[in-house]
């Protein structure tokens, strides 16, 4: 039977948003469509249209004067060397034994019969890596929100991390239209963003986000093991693409409630940057993005973009923000010293 | 056992109106070569197992490559001969995986336990896991990497498919689907089903995969037609050559209008008692909830067997359900009054007899119900109590018919337009949709679904095909057992009772109205179409309420007719609205208050056929002194009660409206539609059996006792207009000429 053109079609409902933020949001987009009209992203950043085996997609570009300080490596390995628990094989029983019989690091176990063949392993690999071995490690050993996943990078080059945030049309099985990714050079901090100027540019979008990744040894990201990477692999996959990634991701988002426990009332990113002193001015409620963004790619007006760009480039910035506050404790630790050692 | 029906027959004999043998059967047994791989053998050489005739069949069909439905009786042992073909054919590829599909959550559990039982015995590891809703998280990765059988329903597969890079594995190594009970996919939930299976086959085409489906399905008049429309494939093997022995059954066909003055609910436990006192192990199958528990109740009470007879239903907790399946294994319980939450698969073991208090709306569900019946060689009993209604009183009048070959048939339309549109869309979601490639899987509708997605702005077309590109989630917009566009729910004390179509809520959630949940009886107190919210509280009332209708129908497009000796009989398009206006509390069968409502029109579009009938059958109907409107609306509602004969269906899936003039057709006519928006296909089926379908009201009606009419031939208990102005003359001689049967 066919659908002729007079048949009512049925419609599926948007999502909720209370009634007074989404008035306050129409406001402002409509705003933002006043303002804008007739302008270009060119007008506004440094832009680039790149060709990727999939199509085009943009990128705009940002470079911050930013030094990463980093901890001291001898500190970080220090405690790491001193964690008898990385051996396969020792418990918290066992290693409560050895620390009474004097083994307090594991370098003091090299000549031990029984673990000192694993101990040279562990110490080989803490020093020459694969650091993902000692990463796994700690991922089975302690909570995602243990401190030494933190110095576990105090072994490696602030330039081996990339920074990643992602927007999409909503929560899995929708498309990502921007992806928000950072690295460390020599000049300081230099900020990728991706942007799917309509969903035909999703896919290039994503390989080549995807491909720089791939260079990346350690993802950094804010509830990313949840959502951002999880959302890229499955849009990858979506395409058919199969990625095969295994970074070391660390995801702040566990550290950043264990380092602010009590001080604020959730653990979302705005909650954290106000810690951080970087509360943004005005801000796009998340769940209004893809309203934003299908004006945007209705209308060819950048007004909606500009919001959801600068969302999404506030994000990269308070991630590498947030990282960097965390690290300083590392090296500078709290008078109460409650984030030094294991628990 | 002969005795006791002697006895019946004599006591009763205005009840018993008949008495059928079965006779018992040996078994048959099949050969495999080459046989099973020697871990399947020992298997069953340890518990004394031959495999039947149809076991082996199977087997062989699976072994050839070929989808299969196994469509043989309950307890002949079709689980052990799909669980023998899957398990070798996974032995035999080490990576193979196998997905079984249950209508109902509580189904999975037995078959896990089976499953795991021959997991166990041939030390294969292939943990066959159950994976839904209940599964704890912490499980469900391990199950996705590692499981070879999942177990599941359709309502959770729609939930994962767009999950689908996280069952990489198991889909990439999909070897074979097993879709249990397939006769429960029919209608709105079926269609649904039917495009559930396609976005599995096409994700499973993405990963390389072409899994054989083995289906099980109980008797029916179309099961292989029914697999093709339900699977989208068109080479089935049907295996239906049963080989399981079993004993003598008699059958005994009761009607409870037979006994004027004893209500139905009386003559059940009546029936029940005597039975459990003659030593039998006995299960009586009830309407409803609350009947279950009053036969129990009432049983209970005019026995000495103190403790032995208990109720049965949904609504019970998962625990007390064991304990009374295991106490009815055990012999320990001796009376089980059971609404047919027992029907499907569940494990309680045989029992020596089998009372059907009111047909349960299938031939195909009382065979389903008296397959509990018989233990072994051993001889059952089986009776089915007639109820006051046209379907339970032909068959009681028609028993011949009910022995006859099957002709029920299952129905399935997934090029239902409004079911397509939102499985496209979530398919859409799934992998980018390829108008090419995809054709094969979504079928002829499948190009106006994506022109329709495009305009909403649901999908964009991209160099790898159209991306879904809405905000919502599609799998929580379409839901599989009813249309989502707009629907109600039911709220009683802050809990959520049911979620009803709107079209329905109008009909039971109007303010006033008595609405049945779970045997509990609730008064609608508001009814918000705009929230779609009504308010109900939980009140024990002892009256009920009916609506008051206003249908119309006009139709849109003729799809095809067929010229008769007596006028013309059409399928075609329709739009059918309906208003509420009203509604009558009634008690006891007598009207007590009649109340106005104020209920906008529901309108839709779907599917129907009619048929227009000349002047000159008028005339003659008119000179005999008979009201020609009140024969066409009597014909109607006869018509509608015989439908499911034919093509299965309840209440709420058929409308009807008949009138001398039609504005559309300008004579006078009779309508028959499917109450699903853009129609399942009751319509077209209907139309294709239609002479048979009018033979059959005929006989139902030639053959009531009643002189003007009754509840039991041309009464409906949907009408909308109060059953009033009805003519059983004038619609037995429509429906004569209908059926050209000589006057």
């Amino acid at each position: 039977m066919a659908t002729e053109a007079s048949e009512p079609e049925p419609t599926f409902a948007a999502p909720d948003v209370d009634p007074s933020s989404f008035r306050r949001a129409m406001r402002l987009k409509a705003e933002l469509q006043r303002t804008f009209a007739g302008r270009t992203l060119d007008d506004l950043y440094v832009t680039d249209v790149l060709e990727g085996d999939y199509g085009t997609c943009l990128e705009i570009r940002h470079r911050e004067p930013l030094d990463p300080s980093w901890p001291a490596a001898s500190t970080c390995r220090g405690r790491l060397q001193g964690t008898l628990r990385l051996l396969h094989g020792v418990g918290p029983r066992v290693e409560v034994s050895l620390h009474r019989a004097g083994y307090t690091s594991l370098g003091d176990l090299t000549d031990h019969p029984r673990w000192g063949a694993e101990a040279e392993r562990v110490l080989d690999c803490l020093h020459d890596g694969p650091l993902a071995d000692i990463h796994r490690l700690l991922r089975r050993l302690f909570p995602a929100s243990h401190p030494l996943n933190l110095d576990l990078l105090a072994l490696t080059s602030p330039r081996d991390l990339a920074f990643l945030d992602l927007e999409s049309l909503g929560l899995f099985g929708r498309p990502v239209v921007l992806l928000g990714l950072a690295r460390f050079d020599e000049h300081g901090l230099d900020v990728r963003q991706l942007v799917a100027r309509d969903i035909t540019e999703e896919l290039p979008a994503l390989a080549i986000a995807a491909e720089r990744l791939g260079q990346a040894p350690i993802w950094v990201t804010y509830n990313g093991r949840a959502f951002d990477a999880n959302m890229l692999r499955e849009r990858l996959d979506y395409y058919g693409l199969f990625p095969e990634f295994e970074p070391i991701h660390l995801d702040m988002l566990p550290h950043a409630r264990r380092r602010f426990r009590g001080t604020i009332p959730d653990a979302r990113l705005e909650s954290v940057e106000r810690q951080l002193g970087r509360a943004r001015e005005i801000d796009l409620p998340s769940a209004l993005v893809p309203d934003f963004y299908n004006t945007y790619s209705e209308t060819d007006n950048i007004g909606p973009l500009v919001p959801i760009l600068e969302h999404n480039k506030h994000d990269v910035l308070t991630l590498t923000a947030l990282l960097q506050r965390l690290l300083q404790d590392r090296t500078d630790p709290a008078p109460d010293g409650r984030d030094m050692m294991p628990t | 056992m002969e005795r006791f029906v002697d006895d019946l027959r004599q006591s009763y004999p205005n009840a018993v109106v008949h008495v059928e043998c079965l006779p018992a059967r040996e078994a048959r047994f099949g050969q495999l070569d080459p046989p099973l791989p020697s871990a399947l053998g020992s298997f069953l050489d340890d518990r004394g197992w031959t495999l039947y005739a149809h076991q082996a069949e199977t087997i062989r069909r699976v072994r050839d490559g070929r989808h299969v439905l196994v469509t043989t009786p309950t307890a002949s042992g079709k689980t052990l001969g799909f669980n023998l073909a899957v398990l070798e054919g996974l032995l035999e590829s080490p990576n193979a995986t196998a997905l079984y599909l249950y209508p109902l959550k509580a189904l999975t559990q037995d078959q896990q336990s089976t499953l795991a039982e021959m997991d166990d015995a041939l030390k294969h590891d292939l943990k066959p896991r159950i994976y839904d809703g209940d599964t704890p998280q912490g499980q469900r990765a391990r199950i996705r990497e590692n499981s070879r059988i999942v177990l599941t329903n359709p309502h959770a597969l729609h939930q994962y498919l767009p999950w689908h890079h996280k069952w990489r594995r198991f889909f990439k190594n999909l070897k074979y689907v097993v879709i249990d009970e397939a006769h429960a996919y029919r209608g709105m939930f079926g269609s649904n089903v039917a495009l559930l299976i396609r976005r599995l086959r096409r994700i499973a085409a993405r990963f390389g995969a072409e899994p054989q489906f083995i289906l099980s399905s109980a008797t029916m008049a179309n099961p292989r037609e029914h697999s093709h429309t339900l699977l989208g494939v068109d080479d089935v093997a049907v295996v239906s050559d049963d080989g399981a022995p079993s004993g003598e059954k008699t059958m005994v066909f009761w009607n409870t209008q037979g006994r004027p003055g004893h209500s139905v609910h009386r003559q059940t436990s009546d029936l029940l008692a005597k039975s459990v006192e003659s030593g039998f192990q006995t299960l009586c199958f009830t309407v409803s909830r609350r009947m279950a528990e009053l036969i129990a109740r009432w049983t209970q009470e005019q026995t000495d067997l103190d403790g032995t007879i208990t109720a049965y239903r949904a609504g019970y907790t998962p625990e007390e359900r064991r304990a009374i399946e295991q106490a009815l294994k055990s012999g320990e319980l001796r009376g089980v009054a059971s609404t047919n939450a027992l029907e499907l698969g569940i494990d309680v073991g045989s029992l020596d007899a089998v009372l059907i208090a009111g047909f349960p709306g299938t031939i195909l569900s009382t065979w389903q119900m008296a397959g509990r019946a018989g233990r072994g060689p051993q001889a059952s009993l089986v009776a089915l109590l007639g109820f006051e209604n046209p379907l339970d009183q032909y068959y009681m009048s028609h028993p011949d018919v009910f022995f006859a070959k099957p002709h029920e048939h299952a129905i399935v339309d997934p090029q239902n337009p409004h079911v397509l549109l939102g499985h496209v869309m979530c398919a859409a979601a799934e992998l980018p949709l390829s108008t090419e490639r995809d054709a094969a899987f979504f079928g002829e509708g499948f190009p106006s679904a994506i022109k329709a997605l495009q305009r909403q702005n649901l999908i964009q077309k991209t160099p790898m095909g159209h991306v879904y590109r809405g905000t919502s989630r599609p799998v929580e917009t379409v839901a599989l057992d009813r249309l989502s566009e707009h629907s109600v729910q039911v709220i009683a004390d802050g809990e959520l009772l049911e979620t009803l179509e709107l079209r329905r809520a109008c009909e039971e959630a109007h303010p006033g109205a008595v609405f049945l949940h779970r045997g509990e009886t609730f008064v609608i107190e508001s009814l918000d179409l705009d929230t779609g919210i009504a308010h109900a509280s939980r009140q024990d009332v002892d009256f009920y309420t009916d609506t008051l209708r206003q249908t119309d129908l006009s139709v849109r497009r003729e799809l095809d007719h067929w010229r008769r000796a007596w006028g013309t009989l059409h399928v075609g398009e329709v739009q059918a609205s309906e208003q509420v206006i009203g509604y009558r509390t009634r008690q006891y069968d007598r009207t007590v208050g009649l109340h106005g409502l104020d209920l906008p029109e529901q309108t839709f579009e779907t599917v129907a056929l009619w048929f227009t009938l000349p002047d000159g059958l008028r005339q003659r109907v008119e000179q005999a002194g008979h009201d020609w409107a009140g024969g066409l609306h009597a014909a109607e509602h006869a018509l509608i009660a015989m439908t499911p004969v034919y093509a299965m269906c309840d209440r709420w899936d058929v409308g009807g409206l008949s009138t001398p003039l039609h504005p559309d057709t300008g004579a006078s006519t009779v309508f028959i539609y499917d109450g699903h928006p853009g129609g399942v296909g009751i319509a077209e089926k209907t139309a294709d059996l239609f002479y048979e379908l009018a033979q059959t009201t005929h006989e139902l009606i030639r053959d009531c006792d009643c002189d003007e009419g009754c509840p039991s031939c041309i009464y409906s208990p949907k009408c909308g207009n109060n059953n009033e102005t009805l003519d059983k003359a004038a619609a037995l001689m429509i429906l004569q000429v209908l059926a050209a049967v000589d006057a």
